[in-house]
């Protein structure tokens, strides 16, 4: 098919250093033969359920980006209502799941890396031993993420990096790629149980969008934020929480001793935002 | 130190001292007379500006210890909070502070006229300003400076950029906008290109200081409306062109006087900018700012569809009056610090 020799061309131009605004560009591109022929070839490329989305058609989005970023309806995503119950916050599959020994985290078998290398804070005090969940959003994956539980943002950290790519056989030959590559580090007060959400960036990732400060543009130094009391809108449990332009990864973490993963969550299980993952 | 050098008088002639009390009169008689009601809020605020081109004056108080206060760099924030609250069309006549250069045409204490009117237009706006201007300059027929009152001219930023620069300031990249700053001001430097480095919005301002104010008319006052989204501030975008901002200043012989905007009423669009604020604010390697989260919530609860525009009081002072430095226009200008280790 000319559509994915096509696709398979644009692919080959990814790893290059042009890509990155080249991408942005495209994937922004209100030129409407343009952005509907990306659109067109991504969802024959990738088992995309236009049935959920807000907007079923998918030509009525005005770029590429604006539809890979999708909303769904309202009732497509139900959030669990059992209050001690963690909420999934991202569709995809799980990458690792378990806990944080030594102040590692598992990567793939037999790869760890370092909860400070990926924080750039140390937090050991209060999290070695807590529960880790690895989230692997494939491209045909709705982007958006959404709060594990309710609480409120208290510090953002914002860590520039590479743009490696996070499928399962760059994360088996790449140690440490979580703590390599952009990324997005929330620490957020819960008013049940406070926990750390980290977008990681991937090739591909253009930016990183939160629901209170929109597009976050790609810096090249560490940048920290903090929020006083009265600073944030509190977020519910299953509320907005940001998304990625483009597909990516996400780690959520939790102190030692809150949280219990559900038994059946393992490697490659599939998940859907607002289904119970663990239990407070 | 001999006593008798010391420079103790007035910076200001007593001439423009007795100007400076009846121009504020007339300033008063302007809202009164249109029935916006004069407020007064606090100049020692919570909440510095979030503006990353903005330096806040910090205080220390004793009932505050740990928490920095700042001196109000515009009272916008707190006569919103008194829009939202229902006030009516309300007016201010205040000292601002501003931690930037001392130059002739700078001081880092000022007086600001910032005026709001509920259900009007930007043109409407910028009519109203422009009447301000010009009935102060009218109040005084014999000593002010009559050209003031000149034809009037309003230009679009972007035609202003594209006829006078000859490029597009929203979509020319920073290299062109470099490549058009060293070939007609022939003044940039590698260090410059260096020190602006990808700010945008540092190249559109040196270009729009040093190759278009000197280019516009010497007479009458000039509008520049319709500023690029990214220098937005606090006005809100044009609804049928979001690449452009409901935002204007005036002009007078090249000096800003004043600067208005369709206020942005969203909260969630406000905090968005009050994020990027910070983050520009972070690259810049400048201090911190919190959200000013009482604004948000006002916002939150409702702005009325308003404009608002200040004025820079000591400034149109100048510009009445044809002074030449801003300390001519108050009454004990700042000098220049000194090196007290010297002494």
């Amino acid at each position: 098919m000319q559509s994915g020799t096509l696709f398979i061309r644009f692919q080959q131009l990814l790893p290059t250093k042009l890509l990155g605004r080249l991408s942005y560009k495209l994937s922004r591109s209100q030129y409407r033969w343009l952005k509907n022929f990306l659109i067109w070839i991504f969802i024959r490329l990738y088992p995309v359920d236009t049935t959920e989305m807000d907007e079923s058609t998918p030509f009525a989005y005005s770029s590429f980006n604006e539809f890979f970023t999708r909303s769904l309806q309202a009732d497509a995503r139900p959030v669990t209502d059992n209050p001690s119950a963690i909420s999934c916050p991202a569709d995809g599959i799980v990458q690792q799941v378990g806990h944080i020994a030594d102040g590692q985290l598992l990567q793939v078998k037999g790869i760890n890396y370092r909860l400070v290398d990926l924080l750039g804070i140390d937090v050991a005090a209060e999290f070695d031993g807590g529960a880790f969940l690895t989230i692997y959003l494939a491209p045909h994956n709705y982007h958006r993420v959404h709060a594990p539980l309710s609480g409120s943002v208290r510090l953002v950290h914002y860590i520039p990096g590479k743009r490696y790519a996070v499928n399962k056989s760059t994360a088996q030959a790449l140690p440490g790629l979580f703590a390599k590559n952009e990324r997005l580090a929330c620490f957020c007060g819960g008013e049940s149980c406070p926990y750390w959400l980290v977008f990681v960036g991937a090739m591909n990732v253009c930016s990183i969008s939160t629901a209170w400060s929109g597009e976050i543009e790609p810096g090249n130094a560490r940048y920290q934020w903090t929020y006083a009391d009265n600073q944030m809108t509190p977020l519910s449990k299953g509320d907005y929480f940001g998304h990625f332009n483009m597909g990516s990864t996400v780690i959520i973490v939790f102190p030692r001793d809150t949280v219990s993963w559900d038994p059946a969550l393992g490697p490659d299980a599939e998940l859907r935002v607002g289904q119970e993952i663990g239990y407070l | 130190m001999n006593r008798k050098s010391l420079d103790w008088k007035p910076t200001s002639s007593l001439r423009i001292l007795k100007k400076r009390a009846e121009m504020l009169r007339q300033a008063r008689c302007f809202f009164t007379d249109r029935n916006v009601l004069e407020v007064e809020t606090p100049i020692l605020t919570r909440a510095g500006s979030s503006d990353p081109y903005m330096a806040n004056v910090r205080c220390r108080l004793a009932t505050h210890p740990g928490e920095d206060l700042y001196l109000q760099t515009s009272p916008e924030c707190a006569m919103k909070r008194m829009l939202a609250a229902g006030c009516p069309d309300i007016f201010q006549i205040c000292k601002v502070f501003r931690d930037t250069e001392l130059g002739s045409l700078h001081q880092p204490e000022f007086t600001m006229i910032e005026w709001y009117r509920h259900e009007i237009t930007l043109d409407e706006m910028i009519a109203e300003t422009c009447s301000f201007i010009m009935t102060l300059c009218r109040a005084d027929p014999q000593e002010t400076n009559q050209s003031l009152l000149g034809t009037r001219n309003v230009y679009c930023y972007q035609d202003l950029f594209q006829t006078v620069a000859g490029l597009d300031p929203v979509e020319a990249n920073l290299q062109e906008l470099a490549q058009c700053a060293s070939q007609k001001t022939g003044l940039v430097t590698p260090e410059f290109i260096e020190q602006l480095g990808e700010d945008r919005k540092a190249w559109l301002d040196y270009l729009m200081s040093h190759l278009i104010i000197p280019e516009l008319p010497r007479a009458g006052l000039v509008v520049i409306r319709d500023y690029p989204a990214e220098q937005a501030a606090l006005a809100r975008l044009k609804p049928d062109d979001e690449r452009f901002a409901e935002r204007f200043e005036i002009f007078f012989a090249g000096l800003e006087l004043a600067n208005g905007y369709h206020e942005l009423r969203e909260p969630d669009e406000q905090r968005r900018r009050f994020e990027k604020d910070r983050r520009q604010r972070s690259r810049a390697g400048k201090q911190d700012m919190p959200i000013d989260a009482a604004l948000l919530a006002a916002l939150e609860a409702g702005l009325p569809d308003c404009c608002g525009v200040a004025v820079g009081f000591d400034r149109l002072m100048m510009s009445l009056y044809g002074l030449t430095d801003i300390t001519e226009s108050i009454s004990f200008g700042l000098q220049q610090g000194t090196n007290r280790r010297q002494g």
